[in-house]
């Protein structure tokens, strides 16, 4: 399984998908700066924390930016091997049909947590620009620390919503079904994610627990967690075993 | 002589559409079988059951006298090549074959320099598989099936893109395989005069079905017509004789 995952990272040498989903998920840090600008010169007396800019950022990176920017490149990661057609180069060696999709999918959860890394690290040196000159609440590094462990458990939550997209990305052998479901999916996000209700729903569910809200909606995490497994487990059945079905055509 | 692979009934549909019909494969050992038949004649379809890419409707496989299906680790013994040939654009012809090696436990770079200069490509690994030419990307596909030194190649139309030269070249390179190392091989082409060069057996495959399983020099020295007008005579002229 490790010299399969070591070749899954091999795949993504000089794959521009990398850079690019690394500068994607650098907006959201480039957009708290831009409202912590924003916020400061209209309001000069209001007081916002580091706590409050990542409290805001997540938002963006569970139920927007980075959402979609996950959903692209696991679309990426599992529809490619169609376009390029390196599954009848690839399968024959043999490989393990199972054993290619869990490799993919480890990949993903690596490629997933180092963007995360990516975001809560943008955020931290573009606020000590911000600190630097305009002096932000409660900037320190325990308080980032804290928010470090919110972001990645968050984002685990999100990865495991991600299985769906993989099994659309090998059906549809191609980018734009899972990234047009993606679109549904945030467009639902966006609607939920000041109501009750979006404790059932997977996407706001897993940002409502990893940000704390959960609690103000009367559903328990256990709803919550039950909500996103179930699309964890849908997605992932659905994508093996259409995949160990399928002829390579 | 022990067959390689020998098929029994198999039968491929989709969507109740049969591509392959009750088809009766005997490969010998150390031969070179050539699959002749006209486009969408079946031969991918055959050689994709072979190589477990796609699941048979119905019909048995027997792969180096063992039941395919029991036994999927003979697909260690075989380097294939299936139509064009897929490698990730994004990596050189090097970090391509490496990779493959990767997979197939090849950790070593003697096994990828020797197939890269088997196929005259050792000069052009640094350049990204998107850069390749057609008849570079098909001898690199060539590079990647004889990489483990297998006992059987299945190649799928494999000069396809290739100059004369270079149709030559995979020729005699295929003929020194068997020669050398014992190699069997089943080739496919819709080129009458390349299998007539090339193969020890022909099938003649057609609308899924193989019509015939021949050894090519018993025909001829039976007296046999030549291959171009007998083919075209057993799939009945195709509209053109």
């Amino acid at each position: 399984m490790r010299n399969l995952i070591t070749c899954e990272g091999l795949k993504l040498k000089r794959s521009k998908i990398l850079l690019l989903s690394i500068i994607g998920v650098f907006s959201t840090p480039c957009l708290m700066l831009a409202e912590a600008l924003y916020t400061h010169f209209r309001e000069p007396d209001r007081i916002f924390t580091l706590g409050d800019i990542y409290d805001s950022s997540l938002l963006y990176v569970m139920i927007l930016t980075n959402l979609m920017i996950y959903v692209t490149i696991t679309a990426y990661l599992f529809s490619r091997e169609y376009g390029e057609g390196t599954l009848k180069t690839i399968l024959p060696i043999p490989v393990r049909r199972e054993g290619l999709l869990t490799a993919k999918f480890a990949i993903l959860l690596i490629w997933v947590m180092l963007l995360t890394l990516v975001t809560w690290g943008g955020v931290l040196v573009l606020c000590s620009i911000y600190h630097h000159f305009f002096d932000l609440e409660g900037y320190s590094l325990l308080v980032a620390g804290e928010w470090l462990i919110r972001f990645l458990a968050g984002n685990l939550l999100v990865f495991l919503t991600l299985p769906v997209f993989a099994y659309i990305g090998i059906k549809a052998k191609g980018f734009v079904a899972p990234v047009m479901a993606s679109s549904v999916i945030v467009m639902g996000g966006a609607a939920l994610s000041n109501q009750d209700l979006g404790a059932l729903y997977p996407w706001t569910g897993a940002f409502f627990l990893a940000s704390g809200k959960l609690t103000e909606t009367g559903y328990s995490p256990a709803a919550t967690l039950g909500a996103i497994l179930l699309v964890f487990l849908g997605g992932t059945l659905l994508a093996f075993r259409h995949f160990k079905r399928e002829d390579i055509r | 002589m022990t067959n390689i692979i020998e098929t029994q009934g198999l039968t491929k549909e989709y969507g109740g559409v049969r591509v392959a019909e009750s088809i009766n494969l005997h490969l010998p050992e150390g031969k070179i079988y050539g699959l002749l038949g006209r486009n969408g004649a079946g031969k991918t379809t055959l050689m994709k059951m072979i190589l477990r890419l796609v699941h048979p409707t119905s019909g048995t496989i027997e792969l180096f006298g063992q039941d395919h299906r029991e036994e999927p680790g003979a697909l260690h013994r075989i380097g294939s090549m299936i139509e064009t040939p897929g490698f990730y654009g994004n990596l050189t012809a090097w970090e391509n074959l490496t990779l493959i090696g990767k997979l197939r436990g090849i950790h070593k770079k003697e096994p990828l320099k020797e197939a890269l200069e088997l196929v005259g490509l050792q000069d052009q690994i640094r350049k990204p598989f998107s850069d390749y030419s057609l008849g570079m990307k098909q001898r690199l596909g060539i590079a990647a099936a004889i990489l483990h030194q297998p006992e059987l190649l299945i190649l799928d139309e494999p000069t396809n893109g290739l100059d004369p030269i270079g149709i030559k070249e995979v020729r005699i390179f295929l003929k020194e395989l068997v020669r050398t190392r014992g190699t069997t091989i089943l080739i496919s082409s819709h080129i009458i005069s390349e299998m007539e060069q090339l193969a020890d057996v022909v099938g003649i495959l057609h609308h899924g079905r193989l019509l015939e399983e021949m050894d090519l020099k018993d025909h001829l020295n039976r007296g046999g017509e030549p291959l171009e007008p007998y083919f075209l005579r057993k799939i009945g002229g195709g509209g053109i004789a």
